[in-house]
């Protein structure tokens, strides 16, 4: 039976778990969810995700919500059916988590602050602070010049071999390539462009990129 | 020793690991890191963690940051000392919900939790004025956030079901800041949670933590 994942595909954190899902060879089904008219807010959505929001994945009677820990989840059950994205030993795997903890907390809280008032609150006919907006495309600067350095010495963000540590980051930096005016921070760092190449060409992104058409 | 602990006992997220290496019950050193004096952000620091943040973390060679990485890495590392029952990495399906509310504690109650820490217990230590509005705002959304907690927790015994995991651990050191001001009512207000934080709050391994604190006076 294949893995229901609800939530539109054009938003970033289902995007995060289905291009885990096609690396790891699950077969899945979107279940559209329609932020717009708050579907996800509903009485009937709740029982699925308490907190009101998407990815929700349901695999049979199991159910899980919050991408990171679905992307966790899969990379492990999965692990016979794709490449190994979590590390082999203990130093390797602590590197992964630890590289997971900085997309989601240094990296992520900027994207979700300029999605936020760059796209979320026009669109409920609310004005952008562009104080805020500056403060954190600022903030991202510094956090990308430590992923410069990281990246100058290092492949992958946790080591040699592409983890989820790197995979997590593909919705929020598409982002910042699409039409905000904040590509030059990817692109004027060599490594970290590098990187950012070749992690969008891995198969699994196209395939993700393909279900957004 | 292997294990040490860079940073300040004030900072939540270096208690967050205490209370892990004494689940698991883990010597460690503690070594402190002077934040008045900005010494997280001197070259000598920034070897441990680059984005200048507390703790860093070392166990032998291994340097490590982030503090929930660190406890996932001690909870697995050392598997079959202490508590063995902080996460349960050999069985995907068990580990589910932990990493489920894991992840909840760091990106649902964490933001609204953290700024009314920084608001009500550390910007007094800093001689700083308190801003009413954000607590206000703040106080809203982590309301929101623990109806759902209730709501959980009313059929389950802890976050992650039976036991005490590491989703519960990581709330820690925010709930016992936050149980010491005003900011206790948005917890008291709820009967499921309440009886919740009290159970977490009363085990050894975090008594221990606040031991620890005592001995290094601000």
């Amino acid at each position: 039976m294949a893995v229901k994942v609800y939530g539109p595909v054009t938003a970033g954190c289902p995007q995060r778990v289905l291009v885990c899902l096609v690396e790891m060879g699950v077969d899945f089904e979107v279940v559209h969810v329609d932020l717009e008219t708050g579907d996800h807010k509903k009485p009937e959505f709740l029982p699925l995700q308490p907190f009101g929001q998407v990815p929700v994945v349901e695999d049979g009677d199991f159910r899980l919500f919050e991408s990171r820990a679905i992307v966790r989840y899969y990379a492990s059950k999965n692990a016979e059916h794709g490449p190994n994205l979590l590390g082999t030993t203990l130093e390797e795997k602590a590197l992964v988590d630890q590289w997971l903890e900085v997309e989601s907390h240094n990296f992520n809280d900027m994207i979700y602050g300029l999605v936020l008032q760059l796209e979320v609150l026009p669109r409920m006919g609310k004005s952008t602070d562009f104080k805020l907006v500056q403060k954190f495309v600022d903030n991202l600067d510094k956090v990308l010049d430590v992923y410069e350095e990281r990246l100058s010495k290092s492949k992958y963000l946790a080591g040699d071999y592409y983890t989820i540590a790197d995979m997590c980051h593909l919705p929020g930096i598409t982002f910042l390539l699409t039409g905000n005016g904040f590509g030059h921070l990817i692109r004027e760092r060599k490594s970290v462009n590098s990187w950012w190449n070749d992690i969008s060409g891995r198969p699994a992104w196209k395939k993700v990129l393909e279900l957004m058409k | 020793m292997a294990i040490k602990v860079h940073g300040s006992v004030f900072s939540p997220a270096v208690l967050r690991v205490f209370a892990c290496l004494n689940e698991k019950d883990l010597e460690s050193e503690y070594v402190e890191i002077n934040m008045r004096a900005g010494e997280h952000k001197k070259e000598s620091f920034l070897a441990l963690n680059p984005f200048g943040q507390v703790p860093g973390f070392e166990d032998g060679d291994l340097k490590l940051f982030e503090s929930r990485a660190i406890n996932q890495y001690i909870a697995q590392a050392y598997a079959a000392k202490g508590n063995q029952q902080l996460t349960f990495v050999q069985d995907a399906k068990k580990m589910g919900p932990v990493y489920v509310w894991m992840e909840v504690e760091a990106q649902k109650f964490d933001p609204p939790s953290s700024k009314l820490v920084f608001e009500l217990a550390i910007k007094p230590l800093l001689g700083m004025n308190t801003d009413d509005a954000a607590v206000a705002e703040h106080e809203g959304k982590l309301g929101e956030v623990l109806d759902v907690y209730e709501a959980r927790l009313g059929q389950s015994k802890y976050l992650a079901g039976d036991c005490f995991t590491l989703a519960d651990l990581n709330h820690l050191p925010a709930i016992n800041y936050l149980m010491g001001t005003t900011a206790r009512k948005v917890f008291d207000a709820l009967p499921h949670v309440s009886a919740w934080c009290a159970d977490i709050l009363a085990r050894p391994a975090w008594a221990k933590v606040l031991a620890l604190q005592k001995q290094h006076p601000s």
